[in-house]
């Protein structure tokens, strides 16, 4: 820590550096600025003048016309989301948490650590392919158009498997070996002692995972074909679909953009609704993402 | 030492037996299982039939895959080209980025700006392609409204496959040069200062100093991550495809990767023996290069290696 700071007063400030971060942050959140004001924006406006980085004359008009026309819709999807965002993300992490501690013992203790942090880390090399994956969810396993389509195919990333099994690795022996003396049981020194201990691990991947289920497109698209299982992601790509079919057609696109139903601005309402709950948990998570991100970086 | 039998000893831990099910139960019925599963690639899938029950063909899917030999190339040059040119220059920009920041005394406006060009990767592929919408509008784009207010003509981005190549692998980097700098950036961070001191003391120019000092210390670092993104060229995501193009059949030509190709004749053509093929033929190269690549790695630095 202390070389570092001397290393800091040592050597003066590049100016260009400071303007580059600059003007890469910018980049980095000038689309999303475009995502917000184009949901502020007038429908007719976007049709006349294109898509603005900054709303000329900013309404809320296209949430009111969301919330009244499909209101029910919108929140239907997201409590969907928000629950199997929850649900699925405690199912990963315990079930990541466990394999992880097991396969972290001492052969001595659990002679089928090794073998199993194998059995995980091979299907980070090989896989079936999504067909017979498809297949095996759709027809054997019942997970088509229920809400455990939605986590139950995501239980274990074994990345995150191998993340925590280095912060579990990090642990102590002579507090383990302390908590057995004083009779312990292996429960026991696993809720009391590792788990204590390997929090950042824990609240890292599950940070990951909170938003791996609120993103995900991936098993909605294959797993869901009935409307009642929306989620926010399907539905906005929904949405961009189905304006990309209207606009094949352009008998049907004069009739629209007479009538002015706010197309484009929706989309881009929808994008906000999406994003928002992710900019808020990011403050919070910031730190918790760059630790697991160098702890990903190398190996497990 | 004296062996216990396996009763005994699942006896006296069943503990962790206990702890190691849920996952084991998980990888084998949602890993292993459709690893078995590949014998798709050599039946006559019916619904009926099922997965391990329908009519065997042989290798007669394979021929049919050869029959569509030009699709399976054009989906896997546009893999790898898709692939090839994030990493390349991805890796210019994210090893440049890490630099740039450590250059960076005030720790405050180093953190404010880093929180902002993470951000990008923590959003979903659908919202990017809704963003890049706003951007790529054929009409009322915002990048048009820049080329014509410079007196160009408007490009008509959705009609034309040989503009999505570019487009593809600049938004990958945009989402992804925050993420993946912060690996390089946690290393410089940890060179030893007294060179830099020592270098200063010589007068020798910043640019000097990252070209002789810090450049030459992350090149292994730089091999190593290269070589662990080229394991994956092979890989390709549904849903960056989807998000970005919505499967436009007229970018096909430049879009479709072999996970896209694999959708659409198994998913949306029904046709599952043919995808599986292809399918398979990704996963087993896939391999092929993952293995290869950490054989490398393995020989550089063993502390990097997957294995």
């Amino acid at each position: 820590m202390n070389k570092k700071r001397k290393r800091h007063k040592l050597r003066k400030d590049s100016r260009s550096c400071y303007v580059v971060m600059a003007l890469l942050s910018i980049l980095c959140i000038l689309p999303l600025v475009l995502v917000l004001s184009t949901s502020l924006t007038d429908e007719v406006y976007i049709k006349q003048h294109g898509y603005a980085l900054f709303p000329v004359e900013p309404s809320l008009s296209t949430y009111a016309f969301l919330l009244n026309n499909k209101g029910r819709m919108l929140i239907k999807a997201f409590g969907l989301t928000l629950l199997v965002t929850i649900i699925g993300t405690l199912y990963s992490v315990t079930i990541t948490t466990c394999y992880a501690y097991a396969v972290t013992q001492d052969k001595s203790v659990f002679r089928f650590a090794r073998p199993l942090s194998f059995f995980a880390w091979f299907t980070t090399i090989f896989s079936g392919g999504v067909l017979p994956w498809y297949i095996l969810c759709t027809q054997y396993y019942g997970l088509k158009n229920n809400i455990f389509a939605l986590f139950v195919p995501y239980g274990m990333t074994v990345m995150h498997m191998f993340i925590l099994r280095g912060n579990f690795r990090e642990v102590p022996a002579e507090l383990i070996e302390a908590a057995k003396l004083d009779g312990a049981s292996h429960a026991q020194i696993f809720t009391k002692v590792s788990i204590p201990l390997a929090r950042a691990g824990i609240t890292t991947i599950s940070l990951f995972s909170v938003l791996r289920y609120w993103n995900d497109f991936y098993l909605p698209k294959w797993l869901i074909t009935d409307s009642d299982y929306t989620t926010m992601q399907k539905l906005l790509y929904d949405m961009l679909t189905s304006t990309m079919e209207l606009l094949k057609d352009a008998s049907l696109m004069s009739s629209i953009s007479a009538e002015a139903i706010p197309t484009e601005t929706a989309k881009m309402a929808v994008a906000v609704m999406v994003i928002v709950p992710v900019v808020l948990m990011y403050p919070f998570g910031l730190k918790y993402f760059v630790k697991g991100i160098n702890l990903g970086g190398v190996k497990g | 030492m004296k062996k216990k039998s396996l009763w005994q000893e699942i006896r006296k831990n069943y503990f962790f037996y206990l702890l190691a099910l849920p996952g084991l139960i998980f990888l084998i019925m949602f890993n292993y299982t459709p690893i078995a599963g590949i014998y798709l690639a050599f039946e006559k899938y019916t619904f009926e039939g099922g997965l391990f029950g329908s009519e065997f063909v042989g290798l007669h899917n394979f021929r049919i895959l050869f029959a569509r030999i030009d699709d399976v190339i054009r989906a896997t040059r546009n893999t790898l080209v898709l692939n090839m040119g994030e990493i390349l220059f991805g890796t210019v920009l994210n090893v440049a980025v890490a630099i740039i920041l450590s250059e960076i005394n005030n720790e405050r406006y180093r953190k404010i700006t880093q929180t902002f060009v993470l951000f990008p990767h923590f959003l979903s592929w659908i919202v990017i392609g809704t963003v890049s919408d706003a951007l790529l509008d054929d009409d009322a784009g915002l990048i048009n409204q820049i080329i014509q207010l410079f007196g160009g003509e408007a490009v008509a981005w959705s009609m034309n496959a040989k503009y999505w190549w570019a487009i593809i692998i600049i938004v990958s980097i945009w989402k992804n040069f925050g993420y993946q700098s912060i690996v390089y950036y946690a290393t410089v961070t940890g060179f030893d200062p007294g060179l830099y001191e020592a270098a200063e003391i010589d007068g020798a120019s910043r640019l000097r100093r990252v070209w002789s000092i810090t450049l030459p210390l992350l090149t292994p670092t730089i091999i190593i991550m290269l070589l662990l993104s080229i394991g994956n060229i092979m890989r390709g995501s549904l849903e960056q495809i989807m998000g970005m193009t919505k499967l436009s059949p007229f970018i096909l030509e430049t879009t479709d990767t072999i996970t896209t190709y694999v959708y659409r004749i198994g998913m949306a053509g029904g046709n599952f023996g043919n995808a599986s093929a292809v399918s398979l033929y990704q996963s087993i190269f896939g391999c092929v290069f993952v293995l290869g690549a950490n054989m490398i790695v393995k020989k550089i630095d063993p502390d990097y290696a997957l294995f």
